[in-house]
């Protein structure tokens, strides 16, 4: 009984290491050449987009994919962190942005949330619908609206153009509704015959029960907000201001060599909040399925 | 449950309005930037007639460059300092070469979008931006219009060539202050001697290829200093409509015409017609100013050059090229254009003159007088230490500055149209890959065909 | 009550720059236009790249979206079934969301480049070059980045999803002698319908920004099979055409809004059922 259960579970484990290492290869070669020296990566990449000429052996040059550096070297790190002030700066403005987006976007979004997954109110599912719609609009469609929206509140060049259309982003209330929709209406029904109001409903049956979708929510806020490119773009014309995100939206080939290493550091606070929140989707579905 | 309903309308809408206010509040009482200022000319005095006490007391122009202009500094200075009542924000971007290019798109779309909105600063710099889709959406001020309404303007004070040949979309909507000289600097007595006569008035790039084969490898060993996949762009340029027909959307790349101009090309560069290293017949030159002229013209190791019109694409009548430098726009929406217009024709008076090495020739037909003076007067030019005449001065010879006079009226082409050259990039990023050697003329000539294509079609 | 704080936000910064966004389609221009009806639509679909900026958009989308749902879901499902070293193997799956788009376009460049290393391996195999960007391979060459770098986000939401299902329902299933397809089309299916409908409409939000990628590696005009809408809309942007930006955009979001209808009435249904 036992061996019979060992046995697909190691060809399970198997067939997910084979796809997580695939996917990794990014990854850990950016954090592998993050340990290079600038005259390494020079050296190693400095063909891309180049069209060397054939009669000088061009047609017998490649870039060096390089697993391991020649050399250890913490170079690229003190140069991003040490000798370049705007990378820490931009580092804590990404953080002055993301934080309170995330913090305001859960509490506003799981609200309109709960209104749309479980008050009849008239016209709910068609004001849904435009929620809907306008997450699809491109953005250079919006970009002069915005834009105009931005300067009549007197937003620009302030971090508040980003944080406050952040907040009340359509992305939260969209998903949240989707958890909240799993919750039954008799739970609901039985709560308020024992007296009481929405706001206790609320408060003690749909956020403990979205609790899933509510980690979920803040993970991916972080991942689209730390990222993000075209609102700081706009919006904070001083450079002074601007997020992390557009330190590395876009990597000239004079900066591949510390380009790396300013990746890798770029992704550390989304790695410690994956390793915070990822016990919320992992408790409770444990082996529900496989049972028997 | 209908009173309810109102209830809460009516506490939406309080709360909306709290909420609003909240917003404006925060926003208003929010600190200044402390780099720069924002290009946002809210500012209710720029409203207020010139002279009146308006109550923000003066009138603010804000005037955008995406590089930082010494030349551009003073003149916000001088002018400041002539009129107190007008306050004049410069404001340019900070950057290096490694982030030129993410810095200048992002400029591009921040200013772009500024303009759309009809916000955007009142008078901006229009060498890096599409000025000629400005134009189209109606968002510069025609300065025709101006100077026709303008009594005090003297377009005779200026090269009125310039002034009617930098126009775009039919109208004067980007002011040159000053402008560079586009040409071929050739040796005359090298050409001479190899029995080739050269008409520069109307010479083609057709009649350049042909010419050049007589040249191969007599006095020098090439023919022009170039790389092959400029010279498919000129051959292009001036075939055009073999290949290209802008009002069906058509491109006629993937041809045999094509590729066989591809074959002539590669074969002038094997040939050595076209070289980048060597000494050639013709350097393909920028004149900056009178100084310039002078170096560009004997610093090539040939005492004997010239100064030729840049072979002509199809199509272009006869003339020489030029290319508008520090071109002035003034924005449709700004609130204060005639404070702006004054400012304009400031910039292109002759009351502050130029740097005379590195900052084109005057638009001003005075300024450029003075500069003519001042050379006739040292009687020589001052070279580069580190150039290649090693610092030695070059003589002045009048003879040669009255050529350059003829030149510089003469010039009646504009090299960029105030748009990005789609056409020319996709040749000349796609054909590199032919011209190395690393891909058959017909995928290259599939490559652009389909890129063109695309463009035209959008 | 609830709604409020949103909606006062959401009409401020989305509805007002969307209405006046779909406005715009029906002007000739967008300081002091007129109205000019759908003659900007006209125009818009006489043209040749439009078209086929729009029936490259349709197959991206409509092959990456749904192979990336089969593929992330089956990837959930199996994380489920609990394997070893579970969560570092989660981990691993999910981690390509946080890598910054100039890092992703440096490895991408790596492998695909005319001097990549893909290159190199054909090279040393004897064969010749292919310039993989610019070659009718160049869309798989993207529908690869989009997979790679979505699989991670929408296995987030699955597992959220998933953890969701009351395990109750399984035990009673079982008890009642369902078998495993049985549970999987009655409870698991069902029960994510409210998941998958957000994951569907995000996946298709994400297939589009993998333009800031494609732009980044292959240019404004890049070879045709990829040149897609994004692309489309990006240029007229930079020419400010702003009508034809804007009629583009409508007319796709209206396209997807047929689908997210679609999508809402089955919704609709499995609401009806929990009810």
């Amino acid at each position: 009984m036992k061996r019979s259960k060992l046995l697909p579970q190691i060809a399970l484990t198997a067939i997910l290491g084979f796809f997580a290492l695939l996917m990794s290869v990014p990854l850990l070669l950016t954090f592998t050449n993050s340990l290079m020296t600038e005259t390494e990566i020079g050296m190693n990449y400095g063909l891309i987009g180049q069209m060397t000429d054939v009669a000088a052996g061009g047609n017998t040059r490649f870039v060096n994919l390089k697993l391991l550096p020649d050399w250890l070297s913490f170079g690229q790190y003190r140069e991003v962190l040490i000798l370049n002030s705007k990378f820490l700066r931009m580092f804590w403005n990404s953080v002055g942005m993301v934080v309170p987006i995330i913090a305001g976007q859960t509490l506003v979004a799981s609200l309109a949330a709960y209104a749309f997954a479980k008050l009849r109110f008239r016209g709910r599912d068609k004001l849904f619908l435009v929620y809907l719609l306008t997450m699809l609009m491109p953005f250079q469609v919006t970009l002069v609206p915005n834009y105009l929206v931005a300067s009549t509140l007197g937003l620009m060049n302030k971090e508040a153009a980003i944080i406050l259309p952040g907040v009340f982003g359509a992305f939260g209330v969209f998903m949240l509704r989707q958890f909240m929709a799993h919750i039954p209406g008799a739970y609901a029904e039985a709560a308020k015959m024992d007296g009481a109001g929405e706001w206790t409903v609320f408060r003690h049956i749909a956020i403990p029960l979205a609790k899933p979708g509510l980690a979920a929510l803040a993970v991916l806020l972080f991942v689209d907000y730390w990222n993000m490119i075209e609102q700081p773009l706009l919006f904070l014309e001083d450079s002074f201001k601007q997020p992390l995100s557009l330190y590395l939206a876009r990597i000239a080939s004079e900066e591949r060599g510390v380009g790396f290493a300013a990746s890798v550091l770029y992704m550390t606070p989304m790695l410690l909040l994956f390793f915070y929140a990822e016990s919320y989707f992992i408790q409770g579905v444990q082996m529900s399925g496989i049972k028997g | 449950m209908k009173t309810t309903n109102r209830k809460r309308a009516r506490a939406t809408a309080a709360t909306g309005i709290f909420l609003l206010f909240a917003l404006a509040a925060c926003s208003g009482g929010g600190g200044e930037s402390p780099q720069i200022h924002t290009g946002k000319s809210g500012d209710k005095g720029s409203e207020q007639p010139v002279e009146a006490p308006a109550n923000a007391g003066k009138t603010t122009l804000t005037f955008s460059t995406f590089f930082p202009d010494p030349h551009l500094q003073e003149l916000v200075t001088q002018y400041e300092a002539l009129h107190p009542e007008v306050d004049i924000q410069l404001q340019s971007v900070q950057t290096d070469d490694a982030h030129l290019e993410a810095e200048m798109e992002k400029f591009m779309t921040q200013t772009n979008t500024a303009m759309l909105a009809g916000k955007g600063p009142d008078l901006l710099v229009l060498d890096d931006l599409p000025a000629a889709s400005y134009v189209k959406n109606g968002l510069l001020v025609n300065f025709d219009e101006l100077i026709a309404q303008d009594s005090a303007f003297k377009r005779e004070d200026y090269f009125t060539n310039i002034l009617d040949h930098a126009k775009i979309g039919g109208g004067l909507y980007a002011m040159p202050i000053s402008f560079f000289l586009h040409g071929l600097a050739g040796d005359e007595e090298a050409l001479a001697q190899a029995g080739v006569e050269i008409n520069d008035d109307s010479w083609s790039w057709n009649d350049f290829a042909v010419l050049s084969q007589k040249l191969v490898n007599k006095t020098y060993p090439h023919v022009i200093h170039t790389e092959p996949e400029y010279m498919l762009n000129w051959m292009v340029s001036d075939n055009l409509s073999l290949f290209v027909d802008e009002s069906k959307g058509t491109a006629k790349f993937n041809t045999a015409t094509f590729t066989g101009l591809m074959k002539q090309v590669q074969k002038m560069s094997e040939d050595g017609v076209i070289g980048a290293e060597g000494i050639p017949y013709f350097f393909p030159v920028q004149i900056n100013s009178p100084g310039d002229y002078f170096e560009s013209l004997n610093s090539f190791l040939s005492s004997n050059m010239k100064l030729y019109v840049k072979p002509h694409a199809q199509d272009v009548g006869a003339g020489g090229y030029f290319q508008p430098y520090r071109s002035i726009g003034l924005n449709q929406s700004s609130k204060a254009k005639e404070q702006a217009w004054d400012f304009v024709k400031f910039m292109i008076s002759d009351q502050v003159p130029v740097d005379p090495n590195h900052a084109g020739f005057p638009l001003n037909k005075r300024l450029y007088a003075q500069e003519v003076e001042q050379l006739k007067k040292d009687g020589s030019v001052p070279t580069a230490k580190e150039g290649p005449l090693k610092g030695v001065p070059i003589q002045v010879n009048p003879d040669e500055l009255d050529a350059l006079e003829n030149e510089l009226t003469g010039a009646t082409h504009l090299v960029s149209k105030f748009q990005p050259d789609q056409l020319a990039d996709i040749i000349v990023e796609q054909s590199q890959a032919f011209f190395s050697g690393q891909k058959s003329t017909e995928d290259v000539a599939g490559l652009i065909q389909n890129k063109v294509t695309t463009y035209l079609n959008e | 009550m609830f709604l409020t704080p949103s909606m006062l936000g959401f009409a401020v910064f989305y509805m007002i720059p969307f209405v006046m966004g779909i406005s715009q389609s029906l002007t000739n221009r967008t300081l002091g236009g007129r109205f000019t009806g759908l003659s900007n639509y006209s125009e818009l679909l006489a043209s040749g790249s439009f078209r086929k900026a729009a029936a490259n958009t349709l197959l991206f989308t409509g092959v990456s979206v749904p192979l990336l749902l089969a593929l992330s879901l089956s990837l959930a499902l199996l994380i489920n079934k609990g394997p070893f070293f579970r969560q570092g193997l989660q981990t691993a799956l999910i981690l390509p969301l946080v890598v910054p788009v100039a890092s992703v376009v440096l490895v991408w460049q790596i492998f695909f480049d005319w001097n990549g290393t893909l290159n190199a391996w054909l090279y040393h195999g004897g064969h010749s070059r292919v310039d993989w960007l610019q070659s009718n391979g160049s869309m798989g060459v993207l529908v690869v980045l989009y997979l790679w770098k979505n699989l991670g986000y929408n296995l987030i939401l699955f597992l959220a999803g998933l953890r969701q299902i009351p395990r109750d329902y399984y035990e009673t299933a079982r008890i009642e002698g369902a078998g495993r397809w049985h549970q999987f089309s009655r409870i698991t299916l069902v029960y994510l319908t409210p998941t998958l409908f957000f994951v569907v409409l995000i996946s298709i939000i994400n297939s589009f920004k993998v333009f800031r990628e494609t732009y980044l590696l292959a240019g404004d005009y890049p070879y045709d099979r990829i040149y897609m809408l994004q692309h489309y809309m990006n240029n007229m942007f930079a020419a400010l055409e702003i009508q034809k930006l804007t009629a583009a955009a409508t007319l796709m979001v209206l396209c997807i809004s047929v689908l997210v209808m679609a999508l809402l009435s089955v919704e609709r249904r499995f609401r009806d059922v929990l009810d």
